[in-house]
This record gives C-alpha cells, sequence and structure tokens, in this order.
C-alpha cells in the first residue's frame, strides 16, 4: 500500500504526541467540514474582566463592575468597558463559553503551544494549520497567518504570512502595493509567456527531481523537498488568484485587529483561505498596572463585535468557527505591583459554525482553579476530568470535521456540538 | 559591465554557447555555492533552457530574465 505524504506527516505527528500526552480517550468525531478564525489574546488575559465573573470572593480581586446574564452567560459589566456588554447582547445567543482551561504551565511558551496546538511539541502545527492542510490543502494560502504566534510546524508549506503591513500583497501585486509618484507605473515583475513557464517548470522539475535522489529519497528531506515543489505550484496560484480580479487586501499595519479583521474576512470569503489565526495587538501580560485589562478588554471585544458582523454579512458565520483564546489566566491575587502573574488556568469562547450558543461548558470555583467535567456534554461533574487544552484542541479540530485522532491520538475531545 | 551584480561575464547581445556556459557556471556559484563545470548536468538542464527561452523571444536579456526566474525558484535556494 503506498503512504502518501498526509499519512506521513499525520503519523510522525501522531508519534510524538502518543509520546508526549497520556490521555486515553475516545476518538474525535470529524463533522460537515467548515472554516475556523481563531483569535489569540497573547500574554494572559484577566478573565474576570468579562466572561468569568468572580464578585465577593475573598480569594479573588476584581476589577469595579456588576454580574448581567446574557441568557445563560453572566459577564462581568462596567461602564468602562462598553463594548464587553455590547458583544454579548448581539451575540450571546450564539456563543459557547468555555471555563476551566488546564495549559499546564505558568510559562507563555509552553501554554501557547498547548492552546493552540493540543500538544507540548515544540514542533507540532496549531489549529488553524491542521484544519487547513486537512479540508482544503488546494487553496492558494490554505491558512493565513495574521498573528505572530500561529504556529505551523511541518505544515509551512501551506501556510502564508502576511507579515507586518500585508507583503503577501506586494509580491503578487505590486501596483496595488505601492504608491505611483509621478505617474510611474511600478514593475509587474516577469511575466513568462505559456511557452516560457513550460521551460521554467521543467527546469524546476529536473533540479526537484535530481535532489530527490540525491538527498531526498525518504524521511524529513523528501518531506521538506515535496513541500517545496508545492509551495512553487501554489506561488503560482495565488498569482493567477490575483490576476484573476480577487484582492489580497491593502498595505496596512497588521499586528492591529482592525486591520486583520477584514484581511480575514475577505480571504475566507473568497477562497483565498480555509483558516486564518488573528492576533490581538494588546499587552495582556500585566504583571504590574492589571486594571490595564479593562481597556484591552473593551477594545478587544469592539474588535470582535466588528469580526461576527463581517462574517455574518458575508453569509459566513454559519459555515465558520470563530474561537477567541488566550493561552494563559492570571492569578486570582495582585501582586505587589497591581498586576496579576501567570496562572495555569484559562478560558475560551467560541460562537459561529454549528456551534450552540447561550451555554457555558465547565467552570472555576472560587479559587479560580478549574472544575472537573464531563467531556461528552461540557457540564460541570466532580466525579468527570479536568479539562485539558488538548481535549479543547481535539473538541475545536472535531467541530470544524478534522478527524482529531489524527493529530491528537487518544485524546478525548470535549463535545462543543451535540 | 562594470555596474552589473549577476550577470559579468557576457555582453546584453551575447548568444555564444560556451559564454553562456561560463555564465551559468558563474551564476551557480554566486547563487547556490555550488561549484560546476561548463558541461556538468546542472548546467547543461540551465543551458536547455536559456536556449529554449531564447529561442521563444529571439531576445538574450529576456532569455537571462527567465533563467534568473528559473534559478531563483530552484529548490537549491533552499537548501543553500
Amino acid at each position: 500500500m503506498a503512504i502518501t505524504r498526509r499519512q506521513v506527516i499525520v503519523g510522525g505527528l501522531a508519534a510524538g504526541a502518543v509520546a508526549s500526552l497520556p490521555l486515553v480517550g475516545r476518538r474525535a468525531r470529524a463533522r460537515t467540514p467548515c472554516k475556523l478564525v481563531m483569535v489569540l489574546n497573547y500574554g494572559g488575559w484577566d478573565t474576570t474582566y468579562s466572561i468569568d465573573p468572580k464578585p465577593g470572593l475573598p480569594l479573588i480581586d476584581v476589577a469595579e463592575g456588576t454580574e448581567r446574564r446574557f441568557g445563560n452567560i453572566p459577564i462581568w459589566s462596567h461602564p468602562s468597558r462598553p463594548n464587553v456588554d455590547r458583544f454579548f447582547e448581539r451575540w450571546a445567543p450564539r456563543t459557547t463559553m468555555v471555563h476551566g482551561v488546564q495549559v499546564r504551565s505558568f510559562v507563555h511558551t509552553d501554554c501557547i503551544k498547548r492552546v493552540l496546538t493540543g500538544s507540548p511539541s515544540e514542533t507540532a502545527p496549531d489549529l488553524g494549520a491542521m484544519a487547513a492542510f486537512e479540508l482544503a490543502p488546494d487553496l492558494p494560502v490554505p491558512y493565513l497567518a495574521l498573528g505572530s504566534q500561529a504556529r505551523s510546524g511541518p505544515l509551512a508549506s501551506i501556510t502564508g504570512r502576511a507579515g507586518t503591513s500585508n507583503q503577501l500583497v506586494a509580491l503578487v501585486d505590486p501596483e496595488a502595493a505601492y504608491a505611483q509618484p509621478g505617474g510611474l507605473i511600478p514593475d509587474q515583475g516577469l511575466i513568462p509567456t505559456g511557452q516560457e513557464q513550460d521551460l521554467v517548470a521543467a527546469f524546476i522539475a529536473a533540479g526537484t527531481a535530481r535532489l530527490r535522489a540525491t538527498r531526498g529519497q525518504r524521511g524529513y528531506n523528501k518531506r521538506r523537498i515535496d513541500d517545496f515543489a508545492q509551495s512553487i505550484e501554489r506561488a503560482d496560484r495565488l498569482a493567477r488568484f490575483v490576476r484573476d480580479g480577487a484582492s489580497l487586501g491593502a498595505r496596512d499595519y497588521t499586528p492591529q485587529l482592525e486591520v486583520q479583521i477584514p484581511l480575514a474576512v475577505q480571504a475566507l470569503r473568497d477562497g483565498l483561505s480555509q483558516a486564518a489565526l488573528l492576533q490581538s495587538s494588546y499587552s495582556w501580560d500585566t504583571h504590574s498596572g492589571n486594571n490595564q485589562q479593562s481597556m484591552f478588554h473593551d477594545g478587544l471585544f469592539g474588535s470582535l463585535d466588528t469580526l461576527c458582523a463581517e462574517l455574518e454579512s458575508a453569509d459566513l458565520l454559519d459555515q465558520t468557527l470563530v474561537v477567541v483564546m488566550s493561552e494563559m489566566g492570571r492569578t486570582p491575587k495582585l501582586n505587589g505591583q497591581q498586576g496579576k502573574d501567570h496562572w495555569p488556568v484559562t478560558s475560551c469562547f467560541m460562537l459561529g459554525a454549528s456551534v450552540p450558543g447561550d451555554r457555558v461548558l465547565g467552570g472555576t470555583n472560587d479559587e479560580l482553579g478549574a472544575r472537573s467535567v464531563d467531556l461528552e456534554t461540557g457540564e460541570l461533574d466532580s466525579a468527570g476530568t479536568q479539562l485539558q487544552a488538548a481535549n479543547l484542541a481535539a473538541g475545536i479540530l472535531s467541530t470544524v470535521g478534522v478527524d482529531a485522532s489524527g493529530y491528537l491520538p487518544g485524546t478525548s475531545a470535549l463535545t462543543l456540538t451535540p | 559591465m562594470s555596474r552589473r551584480w549577476v550577470l559579468r561575464r557576457v555582453a546584453a547581445d551575447e548568444r555564444n554557447e560556451v559564454a553562456v556556459r561560463e555564465q551559468l557556471v558563474d551564476v551557480h556559484l554566486r547563487f547556490f555555492g555550488e561549484e560546476h563545470t561548463a558541461m556538468d548536468p546542472e548546467i547543461t538542464e540551465a543551458w536547455t533552457l536559456w536556449s529554449g527561452a531564447l529561442e521563444e523571444s529571439d531576445d538574450p536579456r529576456r532569455a537571462w530574465s527567465i533563467t534568473l526566474y528559473a534559478l531563483m525558484q530552484d529548490v537549491r535556494m533552499a537548501t543553500y
């Protein structure tokens, strides 16, 4: 039986995951494929400012506010954060909240691996890369990485990084990317004729075949050579995508969510990408001055409202899962600098696609520790299990239509869609 | 030719195979860090490309553009 490149990659990842993640359980069920947008808040958000209200508890310091319920979802509300309320007024009926996610570390670099990939592996691809590779590897840029923390691992060849100013545009459409002072027309670059392109393709194929025969007959080298060859084909596909009239958006400062959102929505709508990772630019790691979290939350939820509204107006929200997460939480108590330090339990929420709204899965206790859950239902269950980042990752993969068992073997998926 | 950075060994209208092969040897060293002789298979592949492109356009400048365009997409760029 022939072994495909995908089987090799998935098998390699699976072997690594088996060795490092002893979470035994049932296989995750794949569902109807859908798109994936992850919004990462890197640095560690303080969930008590919005999505995990903890009023009147001696062991948890919280900002001023009141608990407000939006259907079944309690939110910590304050006039200084109007966008939080506004978001849930509109989107709570579609939102699933997930609390008590164990990230098993106090270190940013370890936590980010776990929440984005479900694995402690240095080389595992993140959820966006997995989803894009499995569901739409033939798109021009299957996985659009608009945030710096995206982890493509061995799936780098299907990942496009827009750079800090959406330099992808400049690569394929110089006229759109640069101003034209004095009527100068930017160099369009070399556009080969069909015959010339055939000559070029034959040359590249010959060089690739020679390298494959000498240094890349199997294993890592073979996969990297295959990746390179496919990248060349994908670059042509991307150029054709633009020549056919589609756009990669404008040159702008992509670290800002306001810039990332239209790029991502357009990429999903126009068939450029299957998955995207967005990342807010706030300095969430508030070891001092934790009250900055208030402003960050307000800004974030304003942007999220825009994201969901744009996806909905593009008729994409029903076929796109939006996941909002941070790699860790913050300590219950303030430190001496009025900041909060790292905490190995966090929350996330999601909406869109087939995920039910108006519900809360999991929970945290009066010390901001994770409460045990029944992974089949997400309901609190003292006889259940601690919700690990791997369980959540497997649940997300399954929800977007990827068989998570290939990437996270033996991991029980949190059931997000009944 | 003194202001050129890449194609220093050929005139703009050069069509002679020996001269073009020598230039291709030089480009392989500069692009890929590989030493070749003019008749090595790698240089012959590049010559085939260059001469094919010349046949298509009848323009040595265009043939070099196409050749450099291909060389910069060669997998050796990634393994340099």
